[in-house]
């Protein structure tokens, strides 16, 4: 990741972003709504985002929303913003001042039944969090979830385990290798891992560790100590989310919409006419483009479509953003979206990275795009002017018990 | 992440395994990292492996009975090919024994190809790697697919700095996805989100002339 570059007109973007960050923090929807899906504006159960720079100030179409943290049973809590919501991972990860982040406030380590503090290598795609296991009582919009386990995101906690460096993905621990002050994963699953890592031996994953003053070993960790998905154990409201973004033609500095807990359990939350899509034990569906079918998720924390690549679209990947796809004019494709019976066509348009990012001050790009061999990721740009619901696993709702999402 | 997962071959060495064999123990505990018990190769890579050898023969004791005959056959084979791993890695000679029945288990499963041979292995946590072996033995390329990562340091070996360096310095202008590394004569894709990983590493420059990219997956 390339360092931070500011220069004036970086900076008037910067105050400018801030401050329509803080409209949105006053409540808000947002002035920009120009597409189909109505934005819910208020409620308990209602929490602003913004698409904008992020805390490290160079994000591209990220989005933004602020976590209350307390020790558990106590008023001692801290606000933080510049938590990047996101759809493909599932548990609160939150960085540490050790890594640049803004916590301070010091919630109790889970610990081991031998005493010693719980770690955890959490996997994404383009890196891996390493830090500890920390409780807490989460506060978003009028929604509160007590004792969550959560991870600190902490390069300093203890030795990165070898298995975690293995895995080769760089380490996210810090401000400009997250970009975020932390993340929220909001997708359809309630743990982070889930099964395998509650089993002993070969068939753990090495997600969980204690770790001694200096070292960690794997160790199995029940389902309900693993770092969560927080809207699981909201006391109502807790089936799902609403992702809520206008639709934006061209790239933007910011744009504001809404989350939104529970489906069906709000007059403010309901399915209406979107369609549902279950998806399987891995969390996916199904994408068919020119005919062909590719297994296929929804993203809000991958920040383009990523899809295929050049031999299948034709689309040849830029030179100096090598991720991402930079066509000489900008194509317009659709691909069916489908899970079993339920299909719908999805048109999307991708315009030239390099293009798109020549003007420093933007950080909303809804035709952004790049490989992803054999796969179909529907990042952020696709929540762009369409209600996204993510409904989690087993929970119930009026259109039948999660995972599913439905738009 | 993958520690319980004994990769057979990783991309670019020789392939080590078992030949002929009979008893139902040894498809059960069928592990080709026994077969050789001194992999060469870097001071890391031969060091994490004597230590997985040691995990796994612990297991070995309980899942996997060895005839004494099978083992010294075991232990010859791998005296007669001096350059066979415990697993192979990108890039390097896969040793290829023929399979028989036994081999085709609920783990560990060979796919032939005109041009190719495929080793499906799958670990108890759910990750399936795939290796690309050409006709000379050579692993081309790998695949894997499964709810976390394949340890990848194993499976790239002595690529797997290169990968580790370009996906450092992956630039995805400050956000996150997937990563698309493509280095001349290496090809490393990831893809996915959280509980469900796909990617695949190939080498270009050895991949036989008729295999096709969107084969290896």
């Amino acid at each position: 990741m390339k360092p931070l570059q500011f220069h004036p007109k970086g900076l008037c973007a910067v105050v400018l972003l801030a401050l329509s960050a803080l409209s949105v923090g006053c409540g808000g929807g947002s002035s920009k709504q120009n597409g189909t899906a109505p934005l819910a504006s208020s409620g308990g159960n209602v929490q602003p985002i913004v698409v904008n720079a992020g805390p490290a100030g160079n994000y591209a179409n990220g989005v933004f929303t602020s976590v209350t943290l307390c020790v558990p049973s106590s008023s001692s809590c801290q606000t933080i913003s510049g938590i990047l919501v996101d759809t493909g991972s599932y548990g609160l990860r939150i960085l540490s001042s050790a890594g640049g982040g803004a916590l301070t406030l010091s919630l109790p380590q889970q610990t081991a039944s031998n005493g010693n503090p719980m770690g955890e290598c959490a996997l994404f795609v383009s890196g891996f969090t390493w830090g500890s296991v920390n409780t807490a009582d989460v506060i978003i919009a009028g929604e509160q979830a007590g004792n969550v386990p959560v991870q600190v995101i902490d390069p300093t906690f203890a030795a990165v385990p070898s298995a975690c460096k293995n895995t080769g993905v760089p380490e996210n621990d810090t401000l400009q290798t997250l970009g975020a002050n932390g993340i929220l994963g909001v997708g359809p699953f309630a743990e982070d891992c889930g099964g395998a890592c509650t089993q002993s031996g070969t068939s753990n994953p090495g997600m969980y560790y204690t770790c001694a003053s200096t070292s960690c070993q794997i160790t199995a960790e029940p389902l309900a100590r693993q770092v969560q998905n927080p809207v699981v154990l909201f006391p109502n409201d807790n089936n799902g989310v609403i992702i809520q973004l206008p639709a934006v033609s061209g790239p933007a500095p910011s744009l504001a919409g809404s989350m939104v807990f529970g489906i069906g359990t709000q007059p403010n939350n309901t399915l209406g006419k979107a369609e549902v899509f279950p998806v399987n034990s891995s969390g996916e569906f199904n994408t068919t483009f020119k005919g062909q079918s590719y297994p296929a998720f929804v993203d809000s924390g991958s920040n383009a479509f990523f899809f295929l690549d050049s031999d299948i679209t034709g689309i040849p990947a830029c030179g100096s953003n090598g991720g991402f796809y930079c066509p000489t004019t900008t194509q317009k494709l659709s691909a069916i979206t489908s899970s079993g019976n339920p299909s719908q066509t999805i048109t999307f348009s991708i315009a030239n990275a390099d293009s798109l990012f020549a003007n420093r001050g933007d950080f909303v790009f809804d035709t952004l795009g790049g490989p992803n061999a054999g796969t179909f990721d529907w990042g952020l740009p696709f929540f762009f002017g369409r209600n996204v619901f993510t409904a989690i696993e087993s929970r119930n709702t009026p259109a039948g018990a999660g995972p599913f999402w439905a738009y | 992440m993958l520690r319980d997962f004994q990769v057979e071959a990783n991309l670019g060495r020789r392939v080590c395994q078992y030949g002929k064999s009979g008893t139902s123990g040894r498809r059960r505990g069928y592990r080709r990292d026994r077969v050789c018990p001194s992999p060469v190769g870097n001071p890391d890579t031969r060091r994490e492996a004597l230590t997985k050898q040691r995990f796994v023969s612990r297991r070995a004791q309980t899942k996997c009975n060895l005839s004494i005959r099978g083992k010294l056959w075991l232990t010859a084979l791998c005296l007669l090919i001096p350059s066979l791993q415990s697993w192979g890695v990108l890039g390097e000679d896969a040793a290829l024994v023929a399979a028989d029945g036994a081999r085709i288990n609920a783990s560990s499963r060979l796919i032939q190809r005109e041009s190719y041979t495929i080793h499906e292995l799958r670990s108890p946590s759910g990750i399936t790697v795939r290796e690309y072996a050409n006709a000379s033995g050579r692993v081309f390329a790998v695949a894997w697919k499964g709810p976390f990562l394949p340890d990848m340091k194993q499976l790239l070996g002595t690529h797997f700095e290169e990968f580790q360096k370009a996906a450092q310095a992956q630039n995805r202008r400050g956000g996150h996805g997937p990563l698309v590394i493509q280095q001349p004569g290496l090809i490393v894709e990831l893809g996915g989100h959280m509980r469900s990983f796909v990617g695949r590493a190939y080498l270009p420059d050895e991949m036989p002339a008729e295999v096709r990219s969107g084969e290896i997956r």
